[in-house]
């Protein structure tokens, strides 16, 4: 009987442990916050090339032609596919809204069927067209689906940095975006999320790794980052993402966000 | 770690512990959880490597060499197929089809935002001289042995910020179902190998003078169809129409027909009317060749999101439909189709779509018709794609079948696409065809195995 009381408070004791592990930290919130209010512009135009290489290291390659805009809190992005052949002229466009209560607006022209075909976007987990980065990697984060937690502070590639814990507040997010947590290294001197490591519900590790960055008029850009997906050590597959033709906070026609610009293509 | 508190508990000597207090024992508990979080932390960790990205020595020489993009383009796509056929009827049997392709695709881009775009395809099936072109039909030699077809053919561009045109052969794609086609009108199909043609040679091309033009979230689209062809259908004598009588001509037409749709895009919906006076697909038998008349569509389609579904319907009015057993009497009919898109599962798509097809003052005598008309027609389609090992291996699943209790035929087919490098990919699949009407029963033994390498460039 005694033996069981103590079962049960130990039960008691590791239930309340794990709700602490969970619960919101105010200082990681500050850091995640000031990730979130970071400028990064107001329009991103740039020239995507990705690398894809699996397990045996056979590799493919696109090349996409990106834009981004902020609409006030949401924000719109199209990426046009360039190479190779059987992709090209694909194209994808995604209005992100902020509010957390409407499901974003997605749409893939896809040159085959010639039309340009509306995509749920409750489930952002499938991959984005082969990469290691899916729908949800593309898309901003709302800060209140999710507690924090400040792991430690650390140092990446020589510069001082936090590592907070995200955890989703919700099973909800979790389905959505097939992470059950993320641990983010956010650099001390510019609020950028250098790595990331995304424990995904199916036991596999996806690793984000920024490699490059440059600043440029106040805003940092990302020059190359890999998302690399393992299970265990085990590397399963790999996407290298690297950037070039950059336009900074130019002039980009809202036609450009639109079913007419997607089958038009470049 | 786990294992060795595991271990622990499991030894007989731990309910000597339980004398201890019971913060001890949290304590103990705590350190034991914490060493293992901080494990566990530093094998993830490990998992980021340091080594340069390959990326680099690819990324670096191309911004190096200041690449100008070059306003034209030309691809293509070269394709080898074989199918083996179930039938046991020679000489469709056996190894039915060896087929080569060649897809050639030129675009060409102005400076001032137009651009003209063109494909063309060719094959040469070797089936043909290898058992011998007398076993088959003339008809069968003239559709199926060889081809060399122009697709899109067409000039495009703005006329002002609001005001879009494309001129010249083009495909433009009504309604929402990739299945069923309910309100996509204004195309024919290339029905002669059902089952087994690519869907993006499925649809015909057609001459049009094409223009949108954006008013807010809505687009006019009027267009004028400048060149009337039909669908392709399976010739004579062939595995797919054993009947060895030579099917009629289509009669040939050279007049304009109009059409015009009206969409408007919202978040989360989007809606379509469309209306057109063209002439009717199908046809009906008239001294001699297949007659086309003028038949008035109107239609509309619309999507609506909810979470990850995707619900599509889409509803078509036809009216002066003519039958070959009835040529004095103008018939009405109505389509309709429902259908839904899951999207819930990462990289997989499900749909099934369901249409409805109603005959109004429905006369007995359509019964006798070449193509089996009922008063009211249902087909079922079901689908399924999945992407796996990043997007290299694709499987999909395809169910279309015909009647309301889904019994009166139709064909299944299930294949693989694999990515065996950039640029070439291989294709393996399997189609089955299934009895249950006149129309089914006759190609019923059809069932095939076929497989494919593409090399894109």
């Amino acid at each position: 009987m005694k033996a069981k009381k103590i079962l049960f408070l130990l039960g008691v004791g590791a239930t309340l442990l794990t709700s602490n592990l969970m619960a919101d930290d105010a200082t990681a919130r500050t850091i995640m916050e000031k990730v979130d209010a970071r400028d990064d512009g107001q329009t991103l135009e740039q020239d995507m090339l990705m690398l894809l290489i699996d397990k045996n290291g056979k590799e493919r390659t696109r090349d996409l032609k990106s834009y981004g805009k902020d609409k006030g809190e949401d924000s719109h992005r199209t990426m046009f596919f360039k190479s190779p052949a059987d992709v090209k002229n694909t194209a994808f466009l995604t209005y992100d809204y902020d509010d957390a209560s409407k499901d974003d607006d997605q749409w893939l022209y896809l040159p085959a069927l010639k039309k340009v075909k509306r995509i749920p976007s409750t489930d952002k987990s499938s991959s984005f067209m082969g990469s290691d980065f899916s729908y949800f990697d593309m898309t901003d984060r709302d800060l209140e689906d999710y507690d924090f937690k400040l792991i430690k502070e650390t140092k990446v590639r020589g510069h001082d940095a936090w590592m907070i814990e995200s955890t989703p507040r919700n099973q909800k997010v979790i389905d959505e975006s097939g992470y059950e947590k993320t641990i983010a290294i956010v650099r001390k001197d510019n609020y950028v999320v250098v790595r990331a490591i995304n424990f995904l519900t199916n036991g596999k590790k996806k690793y984000l790794d920024l490699k490059k960055i440059h600043e440029e008029n106040g805003v940092w850009l990302v020059d190359e980052m890999t998302m690399t997906t393992k299970k265990g050590t085990r590397t399963l597959h790999k996407t290298v993402l690297s950037f070039s033709n950059v336009t900074l906070n130019g002039s980009i026609d809202d036609g450009v966000f639109t079913t007419r610009r997607l089958e038009k293509g470049l | 770690m786990v294992q060795l508190m595991m271990v622990y508990l499991q030894q007989e000597d731990w309910k000597k512990d339980f004398n201890m207090s019971h913060s001890k024992l949290l304590l103990s508990f705590l350190l034991i959880l914490s060493a293992v979080q901080a494990e566990s932390l530093d094998d993830a960790l490990d998992g980021f490597d340091d080594e340069p990205s390959k990326l680099i020595e690819v990324h670096v020489p191309i911004s190096q060499n200041e690449i100008v993009e070059k306003n034209y383009s030309l691809t293509g796509k070269l394709t080898e197929q074989v199918a083996f056929s179930y039938s046991d009827d020679a000489p469709h049997d056996n190894i039915s089809s060896l087929k080569s392709s060649l897809l050639l695709d030129y675009e060409h881009k102005f400076d001032n935002g137009f651009r003209f775009k063109t494909n063309a395809k060719a094959y040469y099936d070797a089936i043909y001289s290898i058992r011998g072109r007398e076993k088959y039909s003339k008809d069968e030699l003239n559709e199926l042995e060889s081809e060399v077809e122009l697709f899109d053919a067409y000039l495009e561009g703005s006329l002002s910020d609001n005001l879009d045109m494309k001129l010249g052969r083009q495909v433009v794609v009504w309604g929402r179902s990739d299945t069923i086609r309910i309100t996509d009108v204004l195309n024919p199909l290339d029905n002669r190998r059902p089952g087994m043609v690519d869907i993006e040679d499925l649809r015909l091309p057609v001459a049009m003078a094409k223009f949108d033009y954006f008013i807010g979230d809505w687009r006019f689209t009027p267009m004028a169809v400048v060149e009337q062809r039909f669908s392709k259908n399976p010739p004579s004598g062939s595995a797919f129409n054993p009947n060895p009588q030579s099917t009629p001509n289509n009669k040939s037409y050279s007049d304009i027909t109009p059409a015009l749709s009206i969409g408007g895009e919202f978040s989360g919906w989007d809606i379509n009317f469309y209306a057109s006076q063209l002439h009717d697909d199908i046809g009906y038998f008239d001294a001699g060749k297949m007659a086309h008349d003028k038949v008035n569509m109107f239609g509309t389609a619309v999507n609506i999101l909810q979470g990850s579904w995707l619900l599509k319907s889409e509803l078509a009015h036809f009216d002066g439909l003519k039958y070959s057993s009835i040529q004095n009497k103008d018939f009405k009919r109505t389509d309709a189709l429902l259908g839904l898109e899951y999207n819930g599962i990462p990289d997989t798509l499900i749909s099934y779509d369901v249409a409805v097809r109603a005959i109004h003052d429905y006369d007995q005598r359509l019964k006798h018709e070449p193509l089996e008309t009922k008063e009211r027609s249902y087909q079922h389609a079901f689908r399924v794609s999945s992407d796996f090992l990043n997007a290299t291996l694709k499987a999909n699943y395809l169910i279309s079948l015909f009647g309301s209790q889904m019994n009166e035929g139709g064909f299944q087919r299930a294949w693989l696409k694999y990515d065996i490098a950039d640029g070439i990919f291989a294709n393996v699949g399997v189609v089955d065809y299934m009895g249950g009407s006149r129309r089914f029963d006759a190609v019923s033994n059809n069932d095939m195995i076929f497989t494919d390498i593409s090399y894109t460039f």
